[in-house]
């Protein structure tokens, strides 16, 4: 079993989806991320396992990306194999048999459409083992509080990548701190610092995503 | 590059994307990959990536010159009426400004949809390299608009400061409001919204100091505080090389 873990987190560092992908290159013709995971499946494997490889392939190659030795383009490439993975758990999620480690709705703050550093953040953290519910864009305080709402004790992430919009941050952050006292609000982007963080009365603040899903770990354990 | 005049002062560009100088290793850099990496990898998506950018791309830029400098004080200047709050890092390049020009410059919103269609496919990866030759593309494009003004300018025996952009040194993104009313309503199908934020997207603004005292440096990075930035080392990688 534990080899098994081992040989879908190196599909899932190395973004090696499935057998036709041709990317990495020295695994070329190889198993992918797809096949090991219905093969586990197909030989008993408990469902866990698979998202069991997902983590570990994800924070591998998160890791290296906060040491700057992995850029967006393997990060993504990892998140692509590890959708492919995920992809076979759909029914266990949906029956309640793997259970997620919380949910995590993440959004760019009102007036800002920037959206490639939020979805980045939305992939390693649901590679880190999270539900993951993303409102998009130039998300307003009612849809955070709603999704809030529809899921209780979900952690909130929001992303802005201008400081004109990072400060829509504040208010939104007040109006869940009122209603959902308990709720921890972690955020990110560009213009965004730990002490501004701290300064409006964010959870959490990180540069990079494998940052975020240690906050987020922190939360759950 | 066809220049059209559109008023005393104003003037629109429309540049062609064969016209701008697409280095891939700038967007190697831009990626991520700085020192030599080579990601062998990415080379087949950014081929098919930039063999459809000339179609997306409607590059439009222009500019609006100011000839009546008023300083209020050491970091904000009056032009006609419309009082910008430069901030002291600015303002000291910009002191002996004998008129000043205001930019802009985008490639519309054809990429940036593009870029959106790809990411709802799930597509991350194809989408991110567009994403960032977008941006790059928007860069180079105003590069160019800065080379047009410097040539136009030169012939008139001035010389030209870099363009300072809102959002950048300590000079505020909201003053991208000021900014704005100094250019005609829409110029080059730019609007700007209540949060300062350009649309499209992939667009750039900011103003170039013009007169005999001007001076241009090698990179307006020195004047940012920002350190962990691959478009620093893009700039740097090429201050090296040349
Ligand atoms: C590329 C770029 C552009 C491109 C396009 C940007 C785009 N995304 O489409 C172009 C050239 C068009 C551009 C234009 C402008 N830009 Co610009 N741009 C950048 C640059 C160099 C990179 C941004 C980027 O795409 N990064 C890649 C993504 C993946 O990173 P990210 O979004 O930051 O996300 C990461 C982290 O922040 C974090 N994260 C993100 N969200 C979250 C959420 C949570 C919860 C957590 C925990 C973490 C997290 O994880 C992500 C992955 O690592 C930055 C500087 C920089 N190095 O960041 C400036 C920057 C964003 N720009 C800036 C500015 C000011 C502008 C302009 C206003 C300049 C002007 N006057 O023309 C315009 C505005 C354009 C507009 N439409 O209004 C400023 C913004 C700060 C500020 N002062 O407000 C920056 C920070 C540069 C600076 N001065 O330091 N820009």
């Amino acid at each position: 079993m534990n080899e098994f873990v081992e040989q879908l987190a190196i599909c899932v560092e190395r973004g090696k989806v499935n057998k036709d992908a041709p990317y990495p290159p020295d695994l070329k013709g190889q198993d992918g991320a797809d096949e090991l995971a219905k093969k586990a499946l197909d030989q008993g494997l408990k469902p866990d396992t698979i998202l069991d490889g997902c983590i570990l392939g994800m924070d591998r190659i998160g890791t290296k990306f906060s040491e700057n030795k992995a850029f967006v383009p393997e990060l993504l490439m990892a998140a692509k194999a590890m959708t492919a993975a995920m992809q076979h758990l759909k029914p266990y999620f949906q029956s309640g048999e793997v259970k997620r480690k919380g949910t995590f709705v993440i959004g760019t703050v009102a007036g800002d459409l920037h959206d490639i550093g939020k979805n980045l953040v939305a992939m390693v953290a649901e590679g880190g083992g999270f539900e993951v519910i993303d409102l998009g864009n130039d998300v307003s305080t009612d849809k955070f509080l709603a999704a809030i709402k529809e899921h209780p004790g979900c952690i909130v992430g929001m992303s802005a990548l201008l400081t004109t919009t990072m400060v829509n941050m504040e208010g939104t952050i007040k109006a869940i701190k009122e209603q959902y006292p308990d709720t921890m609000v972690i955020i990110g982007g560009a213009p965004v610092t730990q002490s501004f963080a701290d300064k409006i009365g964010a959870d959490g603040y990180s540069p990079d995503p494998q940052g975020a899903v240690a906050l987020l770990n922190k939360k759950v354990a | 590059m066809n220049i059209k005049k559109i008023s005393p002062n104003t003037f629109e560009i429309a540049l062609d994307y064969k016209e701008l100088v697409f280095n891939v290793w700038d967007l190697f850099t831009i990626l991520g990959y700085s020192d030599g990496a080579s990601p062998a990898h990415l080379n087949e998506t950014i081929e098919q990536v930039l063999a459809e950018v000339p179609s997306l791309c409607r590059i439009r830029g222009g500019y609006s010159l100011y000839t009546n400098v008023e300083w209020h004080n050491a970091k904000s200047v009056r032009l006609h009426h419309v009082e910008l709050a430069l901030g002291h890092i600015v303002s000291r390049q910009l002191a002996h400004a004998e008129a000043i020009a205001v930019v802009i410059c985008t490639i519309g919103a054809g990429l940036e949809a593009w870029v959106q269609t790809l990411m709802s496919a799930g597509d991350y990866f194809k989408g991110y390299i567009a994403d960032a030759v977008a941006s790059l593309t928007v860069d180079l494009a105003m590069e160019k608009m800065q080379a047009h003004v410097e040539q136009e300018q030169l012939s008139k025996g001035n010389k030209i400061s870099n363009l300072f952009s809102p959002g950048y040194c300590d000079w505020h993104v909201s003053q991208q409001q000021q900014l704005f009313a100094l250019l005609p309503m829409h110029f080059c199908g730019v609007s700007l919204t209540e949060s300062s934020l350009m649309l499209p997207i992939k667009s750039i603004s900011g103003i170039i100091g013009l007169g005999t005292d001007m001076r241009k440096v090698d990179s307006t990075c020195r004047f940012c505080d920002k350190i962990n930035c691959n478009y620093r080392r893009r700039l740097e990688n090429y201050l090296q090389e040349t």
